[in-house]
């Protein structure tokens, strides 16, 4: 049986210009992405910073501290504290402490974005099962308020 | 060019191999020859059910465009491979044993520019192609697509996988595992029998099967669907995979095969609705029951109600409803009966606050840029315009077709309402906090995929309708979209969004490494941040353990594992380490203790100066994470 469903049988102008449009944006790419290969391999230990490029831990808290005090000059030293602690994390191997499961960290807005994947583990014991009747928001076993907690990644002091 | 019709015998053919080997893991008889047995099965039926199959007339693919230059296709061939290949190239030159929050955080935006660029080479040429050379550029950009994570992360991220790939290893090295229920055994009995017949390591099985499935169900599963979808130039039908955030298509945990099963069943149902589809339909349902009954029942909702559409039109979207519906809350209360939990008659204001929580964008957006703002606003509502846009290919559907609209329409109001039923009324024991409300959020993100067929039709539909420029400003959309929706797919972690998905880094597997050596073939217990102890399952499985009164015990601790990780936790809360210590000794039955603290999370060295008075041995690994060894 031959049911043939040709819709279109001539390439228009169009079609041409359309592709070679991309055709040309894809030279452009790749060369940008070439250079971008061009560049020495990732190491384990360069940290990855704003836009994909690598530096050291020390280049990368370097930076941290500059943008800090540019910030700063011009006011609002609460707001520039708050974007250092967000970059100076960035600075180290192991990511924030926002990041321990369980840890609430200031400012959460739960529930938060789904990933996929994280069912119970085989095989293990799991907490005794609460007989509160209780909705999930008000669970018992919520970690304590970490607005209490003093080890808390604190604003910079750095003075030039 | 022949499109040949759907046969299922191969397909019947995995369903009986992973049947059998999961049978095999049930009766606690795991080897080599169970998993060569269930091969043997799986090629007795296929080869039985190909011999029985009707042998349907082939359908002749829409000619072959040939009004392009072959120059113009040549050039446009090449420079879709260029920049696929660019794109291969730097994700693999970006890989990482860095604890690293994103994948995007290694790569250079331009990598965004090449994956756009090529994915519209492709939407333009995809007509003036024959058919291999489409079906290898378009497995490419969906593998491309499918496999960042995989690329960029060393050891792998995520700590589930982990522990399932532990798990697998377990059940190879030993032939049987001791398992709470049968959730999960479809995985580990599949993988394991992979490995067992082909040598090939677990973990690498483990990283590529779900993505290379994808791959494969895009490429050459789906598009054979086509006929039944009435798209037989069928390039379009994979793509609303693209189109929707993909994230758990990128990595393998038992959920993301059972995530695939219900992708297939959605565009199979005009097949499995038929007689022939008994068996196909019987083997969907009982295999990604064994992966993950979540989304089990709403594939038994969709054949079930399917089966009536052929029969009685009138209550199949009712049956639909009610079998997702009961059985999902049937499967919840059985879950919590075994494993504890709370179930409570909700009230009018906690169903109001359930709403929020599946339905509400998740992101405080006070500090956000406009961009950002637009960015992630269109991402969150994006199912909403994906749902619509199918529900305007449904009534482009044939009538024969749209008897199935009340189907999809009741498997998803179904599991609309036991998401937020779930939200407002239960609490689960051995889930973390922040993670109560995730199987009432998985349920709510798997409704979209209900309407991906639709949605294709509806695309096809306004292409076929359109002039020249338009539709090649619609592919150029569509890249711009697919591209933004690509990045959306996989954690972010930017000024706006931390969405942190950690990998296990180098740090990690040094500090286990580093905990052996000093424990010296004595067992120990460890306080660890939870990539350790995923690195912990990666390189020992669960080959140690630890006897206490109660149960057997791995010995690090797991955000999962109860209250040993609550005694990590309190390290940061409390400032009595004697008493953390005993605690931690008590409930471990293990005197020889490790404690590894990041020295970012202990940024003034507060919890250092409580422990190394009182450690036998400290060592900073790395520069990056001090290890406490405390003896008695």
């Amino acid at each position: 049986m031959k049911t043939s469903t040709r819709t279109r049988s001539s390439t228009t102008v169009s079609t041409k210009v359309a592709l070679g449009i991309a055709i040309g944006a894809s030279a452009a790419f790749a060369a940008v992405s070439l250079s971008s290969l061009a560049k020495n391999p990732v190491s384990s230990y360069q940290l990855p910073i704003k836009g994909g490029a690598l530096v050291t831990r020390e280049q990368c808290q370097q930076q941290c501290v500059e943008t800090y005090t540019m910030c700063t000059k011009k006011g609002n030293e609460k707001a520039c504290a708050q974007d250092y602690n967000v970059c100076s994390q960035g600075c180290f191997i192991y990511p924030p402490a926002e990041t321990i499961p369980g840890y609430m960290a200031p400012g959460y807005t739960a529930p938060g974005y789904i990933v996929p994947g994280n069912d119970p583990a085989p095989g293990y014991n799991v907490i005794p099962p609460t007989l509160k009747r209780l909705p999930p928001w008000e669970a018992n076993d919520n970690p304590p308020d970490p607005k209490t907690v003093k080890t808390l990644p604190v604003a910079p002091t750095y003075k030039k | 060019m022949a499109s040949h019709p759907f046969q299922d015998h191969w397909l019947l053919g995995l369903i009986s191999f992973i049947l059998c080997s999961s049978a095999a893991v049930v009766l606690q008889r795991f080897s080599f020859w169970t998993a060569l047995l269930s091969l043997m099965v799986a090629i007795g039926v296929t080869s039985i059910r190909a011999r029985s199959s009707r042998q349907e007339p082939s359908i002749e693919e829409k000619v072959l465009d040939q009004s392009l230059p072959r120059s113009w296709r040549l050039v446009g061939i090449g420079a879709c491979i260029l920049l696929q290949l660019l794109t291969t190239v730097t994700l693999l030159r970006s890989q990482t044993g860095a604890a690293i929050s994103s994948p995007w955080q290694m790569v250079p935006n331009s990598i965004f520019l090449c994956f756009c660029t090529s994915l519209l080479l492709l939407l333009l040429l995809s007509e003036y192609l024959t058919s291999w050379i489409k079906r290898v550029l378009w497995s490419w950009q969906y593998l491309i697509s499918f496999s960042v994570s995989a690329c960029i992360y060393r050891y792998g991220f995520g700590f589930d996988p982990f522990i399932h790939q532990a798990a697998t290893h377990y059940l190879a090295e030993h032939g049987s595992i001791q398992l709470p229920s049968f959730l999960y055994i479809g995985q580990y009995a599949f993988e394991a029998s992979i490995h067992k017949l082909t040598l090939i390591p677990i973990t690498l099985i483990d990283r590529w099967l779900v993505p290379l499935f994808a791959t494969m169900f895009a490429t050459f599963v789906l598009p054979r669907l086509g006929r039944e979808w009435k798209m037989p130039t069928n390039s379009l039908l994979s793509l609303p995979l693209l189109l929707l955030p993909f994230l758990p298509l990128t990595f393998t945990v038992p959920y993301q095969l059972a995530y695939l099963s219900l992708i297939f069943t959605v565009y199979a149902l005009p097949i499995l609705s038929i007689q022939k589809g008994i068996w196909l339909s019987l083997g969907l349902v009982i295999v990604t029951g064994l992966f993950h009954p979540l989304l089990a029942i709403p594939i038994a909702g969709l054949i079930v109600g399917s089966w009536l559409s052929r029969r009685s039109a009138r209550f199949s979207g009712t049956s639909a409803f009610l079998v997702t519906s009961l059985g999902l809350i049937t499967a919840f209360s059985i879950y919590i009966r075994q494993h504890g939990g709370a179930m409570v008659v909700p009230s009018v204001t906690e169903l109001f606050r359930a709403l929020r929580v599946i339905f509400s964008f998740p992101y405080d957006t006070t500090t956000w840029t406009w961009y950002a703002k637009a960015f992630y606003g269109l991402i969150h509502l994006w199912p909403l315009a994906f749902v619509s846009i199918g529900w305007i290919g449904y009534s482009q559907t044939e009538s024969s077709l749209r008897k199935l609209r009340p189907v999809y329409v009741g498997t998803a109001l179904g599991m609309i309402v036991i998401a937020v039923s779930l939200a407002a009324s239960t609490t689960f024991t051995n889930i973390i906090s922040t993670e109560q409300f995730e199987f009432a959020l998985r349920l709510r993100y798997a409704v979209p995929l209900l309407f991906m067929p639709e949605v294709a039709i509806a695309l096809q539909t306004w292409i076929q309708k359109r002039s020249d420029v338009i539709r090649h400003l619609t592919f150029l959309g569509l890249a711009l979209v697919i591209t933004g929706i690509w990045y959306a797919s996989y954690p972010q972690w930017n000024q706006f969004i931390h969405q942190s998905s950690v990998g296990i880094s180098e740090v990690d597997i040094h500090t286990v490494q580093t905990i052996e050596r000093l424990a010296e073939g004595k067992t120990y217990a460890a306080l660890t941040p939870q990539m350790t102890s995923a690195a912990a399952l990666h390189l020992i499985g669960f080959e140690r353990e630890l006897s206490t009164s109660s149960t057997q015990r791995y010995p690090y601790a797991i955000p999962t594992g109860g209250a040993f990780y609550q005694q990590y936790l309190r390290l940061w809360y409390e400032s009595d380490t004697e008493a953390i210590i005993t605690d931690a000794r008590r409930i471990s039955n293990e005197n020889q203790l490790f404690i590894a603290i990041p020295k970012q999370w202990d940024p003034n060295q507060t919890i250092h100066d409580r422990l190394a008075p009182i450690s036998a041995t400290t060592e900073v690994i790395d520069r990056s994470v001090d290890l406490y060894q405390i003896t008695r």
